[in-house]
């Protein structure tokens, strides 16, 4: 067993741990720590696989904001679960059909690391991994899988979230102006710490946007360490504060202009005589730098619009305590 | 070869101070000491193995464009880790003297910074420190010390 394998199983080992954990606690706030650190090790398994911009996201988000965004829920709900002796039959059956489906599905994944493995075999990933830099003269391709090949799945996603803005903000209500301050004074060396940390995040993200070409990134990740500076100066001061530097009036337009901009970038390919989303048409002398420009463009849309759902949902939760009182 | 096997030693110092840091976190009887343990790992035990680590790229025998990529990579998480870990300790340690773990009748966190000793004040840290026991302000407990004094002198 070499040792990339071994490490691999001592990460899937914890991660069984880790999840057996959450799965028995009663203290929710203890439940929504260990789901960070669940997405962390699942963020160095993906390193470890190789899978450089998965991990990225998977730390970004699942690690870093929506363990902020769940601690803002017990903000406003209890942090125990309610105890409940109760055997439900009927819900226990189904989970257990469920995992039971499960693991009889995974007989049929390949075996880790397994040569004869379906995916080695087929001439489409050869296709890709070999056509993408001729096509586009983007190095990362992942980012030329994501916005240029599969460029309609990547709108369909973010239009998810969207969506899951456009929800959160039919059941919260609008952002009063008025609101509630998470602590009763700000600390002068946790403002002072923030303070110093939010520019370079705020320049990270930049470099993760526009960087995504050439190196792991892209806008999910970008919009959400943008989402996640200005949520540092909100819990590091006030709410208000952040507000005073993206209201949340503004951040609420946001949310669809950056899917906008993407549709509209599919639109501009068909005024110029492509396809939807065929970024080529935008430069036909040279199609590469028509990829380029669009795959730019798009993640830009993706970027601003995760940012800004990111964003308008910590407000949602942030200000929702104050009318509860 | 010698870099190498210096910022192998430093690098085992690190994951030594990160274990003792650990035992500290398990052990230690109440919520503020157990911080202290905690911030040890993040602090010293962080920031000995990223000395350690830039102490054995010098020693690697790659191209020293290479390994100043990688210093300086290696510098920057440890410029990060020294601002951010202990203010996550801070943060930790404030707030959870605000939900009332400091003992009963704590006073409240704007006046502790006015008591010459900080939160713990004048009162015996080792009874602090084993929970639960109540405070008293500094000039309160001299009050009560002496009354208990003069009972006693009464009672003999």
């Amino acid at each position: 067993m070499t040792f990339v394998s071994t490490i691999t199983l001592v990460f899937f080992f914890l991660l069984v741990v880790v999840a057996v954990a959450i799965g028995r606690l009663r203290s929710l706030f203890a439940a929504v720590m260990l789901s960070g650190i669940f997405s962390l090790l699942s963020a160095s398994l993906f390193v470890l696989m190789d899978a450089v911009d998965v991990a990225f996201t998977e730390a970004a988000v699942g690690a870093g904001i929506s363990t902020v965004l769940m601690l803002m829920v017990l903000h406003l709900t209890a942090d125990k679960e309610t105890h409940n002796n109760q055997v439900a039959v009927f819900p226990l059956l189904i989970s257990v059909i469920c995992g039971g489906v499960l693991l009889y599905a995974t007989q049929d994944m390949p075996h880790f690391g397994d040569p004869n493995a379906y995916i080695h075999q087929s001439l489409t990933a050869d296709h890709y991994l070999n056509q993408s830099y001729d096509d586009s003269h983007i190095p990362n391709i992942v980012t030329t899988v994501l916005a240029s090949y599969r460029g309609y799945d990547t709108l369909g996603e973010t239009t998810v979230v969207l969506t899951a803005a456009v929800a959160v903000m039919m059941l919260l209500g609008r952002p009063k102006d008025e609101e509630r301050e998470l602590a009763e004074s700000p600390d002068p060396i946790i403002e002072v710490g923030a303070k110093m940390l939010i520019p370079y995040i705020l320049l990270f993200a930049l470099y993760v946007q526009f960087h995504g070409d050439f190196g792991p990134g892209g806008g999910f990740q970008a919009g959400v360490m943008f989402a996640a500076a200005y949520i540092l100066h909100a819990l590091a001061g006030t709410v208000r504060s952040a507000q005073n530097a993206a209201s949340a009036d503004v951040v609420e337009k946001l949310i669809p202009l950056g899917v906008l901009l993407y549709a509209a970038v599919g639109v501009w390919c068909l005024f110029k005589g492509g396809n939807f989303l065929e970024y080529n048409a935008l430069d036909p002398e040279h199609p590469a730098h028509g990829q380029h420009l669009g795959i730019l463009l798009v993640e830009l849309g993706v970027g601003v619009t995760v940012f800004s759902a990111m964003l308008m949902i910590f407000y949602k939760f942030a200000l929702r305590g104050k009318e509860a009182e | 070869m010698i870099l190498q096997i210096v910022g192998a030693v430093v690098l085992l110092m690190g994951t030594f101070v990160c274990m003792f840091g650990a035992i500290g976190l398990l052990r230690l009887p109440n919520f503020f000491a157990r911080t202290h343990g905690a911030s040890i790992t993040d602090t010293l035990g962080a920031l000995l193995c990223v000395l350690g680590m830039v102490i054995f790229t010098f020693g690697m025998d790659a191209s020293l464009k290479f390994n100043l990529l990688v210093v300086v990579k290696l510098v920057s998480i440890g410029v990060f880790l020294l601002v951010t870990s202990p203010i996550a300790g801070h943060a930790l340690t404030r707030s959870a003297y605000r939900k009332g773990l400091g003992g009963k009748g704590a006073p409240p966190l704007d006046d502790v910074a006015d008591l010459p000793f900080g939160i713990h004040g004048v009162a015996d840290q080792r009874e602090l420190l084993e929970g639960g026991v109540e405070w008293i302000p500094s000039d309160e407990r001299e009050e009560t010390e002496q009354s208990t004094t003069d009972k006693q002198g009464g009672q003999s």
